[in-house]
């Protein structure tokens, strides 16, 4: 029964036109993390094909994070479907190839992939001073859609850790460090051997249950960039109570199972760097500026022991010009869509928001790789009206190879920007409007008509001052104007001024008068009013004068007194 | 439209120039604010004139407004 079913999956195989040379694999299990890279040389027996199958076991494929293919020796990564297709156990993706590879030819296809939450701890708790184990499950057979001519695996595990045991598939062979399996020759289809490898794994199986990445951005020429994150050590649970001398003493160092220190790699142009957690900042941290980078070395409040969580927040700026593109009113901006925590963390779920400026149109958001977009949400800030647009996308398990650019598109005027400062000065015009309306309220109890009376009074000199002044200045006009006559001798000019100054005079005795007259009436009212009024006495300033001008003068000065002197009388 | 080839976008004033806007602006803005106040502290029902009052107030609010948005520009809340 099972040989008929070989046969049957070996006659698909022999349909799909591939025929697998050599593969040659390894898988990384130092980390947290299971990195499988596997070099497959395949030829082509059929036609013409611009597609290849690729294989991944059941088990890998529910600890799937991050699958990648690419032409060995070729920068950039071929399409890999986005859904898989079941058959006996395996899921199989379809790669799309750049160029059609005719019959005969051979291609070197890398797949990667990472797979999250694959290794078990055996022992499932250890206690503060013990070490940490885990198992590997995997397959000694490289998944495969085609039948394989040659195929070796290698299993790094972690340096300097002890390997207890391990599945023998012969030829299989046990190192330090590594355990090797293969070659094996004629392989076919979809075959499977489960192996097991049982060793230490001291790196801290710390993961992100949640990282939650805003990036606000200002059109003043910054983008705040915040990261709340809550890390939970998945790896084996610590049993019994911690005691920290037995922490300081421990002469394995940085080779404990738990997370003492990180280092988190911001972007060169990151400044204002802050951390804390629940409560403020308790920890050891260091900034290095490097020539790429800016290097943030934590070491948080207490070390993370497995089981164990902690949660804190990350913020940083950086200026627009790294990120930010625009021409006329059309903007990009261009940011990863998860930025380096830690090495080897596992994100179980990143939640990325980009708030933008208020009243932004046409918003567009082009992933790296399929996210969920969330419902967008308003969030209304400093000096706001309607609040700002926030966009939300979403993924589920990510590693390292995710830290990749997203491109937000968005139209926005500059109008919308200078309405903030408009905002504020429109705040403090209505608090000065406020006092204007309050100070023209009467709220006196009782009427006091002497004050009145005294303040309409003063009301009334300053006016009365007012005019005097202004007559005065007509006076002084005329003497300029007699002055311009000496020099110029234009008699035409000097008529000219004489008539605006009779024309002037004229009105503004009027006005005098009538004033006289108001403020003679209100005198009785004012039992004694303000002595003086203080009015400038102008001087004409004339260099050289005949003696006709001199006396001129003086009348006009004299005349100036006296009108000065019954102002003061009043 | 492709981002990579847009150019880069920078702020409208450079960061570094925001104490000096702050404190001139806010200066100016205070001293009309200052002046607003004196005046309608002092002047009385027969001597007062709107047009001078809203003439400082508006001055006063303009100073004042511009001066408060680069205060918080300056200290980090990037409005």
């Amino acid at each position: 029964m099972r040989f008929l079913l070989l046969v049957a999956l070996c006659g698909l195989a022999f349909a799909e036109t591939w025929k697998t040379i050599d593969i040659d694999r390894t898988i990384d299990v130092s980390s947290q993390i299971v990195k499988i890279t596997a070099l497959h040389t395949l030829e082509n027996t059929g036609d013409e094909a611009k597609t290849v199958q690729i294989a991944l076991s059941d088990d890998e494929n529910a600890h799937l994070a991050y699958l990648s293919a690419q032409i060995d020796g070729v920068k950039g990564r071929l399409t890999v479907s986005k859904d898989a297709e079941s058959k006996n156990g395996f899921k199989i993706y379809t790669v799309t190839l750049r160029n059609p590879v005719a019959k005969g030819k051979q291609i070197k296809l890398k797949v990667n992939k990472r797979l999250t939450a694959a290794l078990k701890p055996l022992p499932a708790k250890i206690s503060q001073l013990e070490n940490q184990f885990v198992v590997f499950s995997g397959n000694a057979y490289v998944p495969s859609v085609y039948a394989v001519a040659t195929q070796k695996t290698t299993v790094k595990t972690t340096p300097s850790g002890k390997i207890l045991s391990s599945t023998a598939v012969n030829p299989h062979k046990q190192e330090t460090e590594r355990v090797s399996y293969g070659p094996y020759e004629k392989i076919a289809a979809l075959e499977s051997k489960p192996i097991k490898v049982h060793y230490e794994n001291y790196s801290p199986f710390v993961v992100a249950t949640l990282v939650e990445r805003t990036i606000e951005v200002s059109h003043w020429g910054n983008i705040a960039v915040e990261e709340y994150i809550e890390l939970v050590h998945k790896g084996a649970e610590m049993k019994g109570t911690f005691s920290r001398l037995d922490f300081q003493q421990d002469r394995r160092g940085r080779r404990q199972p738990a997370l003492q220190q990180f280092t988190t790699v911001l972007p060169a142009t990151a400044r204002d760097i802050y951390y804390r957690d629940e409560i403020g900042n308790i920890s050891t941290s260091a900034v290095r500026v490097r020539a790429e980078s800016v290097d943030v070395e934590i070491r948080p409040r207490f070390p993370l022991f497995g089981g164990w969580k902690t949660s804190y927040v990350l913020g940083y700026n950086v200026p627009t010009y790294e990120y930010l593109h625009n021409e006329g009113n059309q903007y990009g901006l261009k940011m990863r869509v998860l930025d380096h925590i830690f090495e080897n963390i596992v994100v179980e779920k990143l939640v990325t928001k980009v708030i933008l400026p208020e009243h932004v149109r046409k918003v567009k958001v082009i992933t790296p790789f399929p996210m969920e977009r969330l419902s967008d949400e308003i969030k209304p800030t400093y000096l706001d009206t309607t609040g700002r647009l926030v966009v939300i996308v979403q993924k589920e398990n990510l590693v390292a190879e995710h830290i990749q650019p997203f491109t937000l598109t968005y139209e926005f005027e500059f109008k919308d920007m200078i309405r903030e400062p408009i905002l504020a000065t429109a705040f403090f015009f209505v608090l000065f409007l406020a006092v204007i309306v309050y100070v023209r309220f009467d709220f006196s109890i009782v009427s006091d008509p002497l004050l009145d009376a005294r303040e309409k009074l003063e009301g009334r000199l300053r006016e009365l001052a007012n005019a005097v002044d202004r007559k005065q200045k007509l006076y002084s006009k005329l003497t300029e104007a007699a002055a311009n006559y000496k020099q110029s001798r234009d008699s035409s000019l000097l008529a000219e001024a004489k008539k605006a100054f009779e024309s002037g005079r004229t009105t503004a005795n009027e006005k005098l008068s009538a004033l006289l007259a108001s403020l003679k009436k209100d005198k009785n009212l004012a039992g004694q009013g303000p002595r003086t009024a203080e009015i400038r006495r102008q001087k004409s300033q004339q260099k050289s004068a005949g003696p006709e001008e001199t006396q001129f003068t003086k009348k006009v000065e004299e005349s100036r007194y006296r009108a000065d002197s019954i102002l003061g009388s009043l | 439209m492709d981002v990579n080839t847009m150019p880069r976008y920078t702020g409208p004033i450079s960061d570094a120039k925001f104490p000096h806007l702050t404190i001139i602006l806010c200066a100016t803005g205070l001293l009309f604010a200052s002046w607003f106040m004196v005046l309608e502290v002092t002047s009385n029902k027969y001597n007062r004139s709107i047009l001078k009052e809203l003439t400082i107030a508006s001055l006063a609010a303009l100073f004042l407004g511009f001066g408060t948005t680069f205060l918080l520009l300056w200290v980090g809340i990037y409005v």
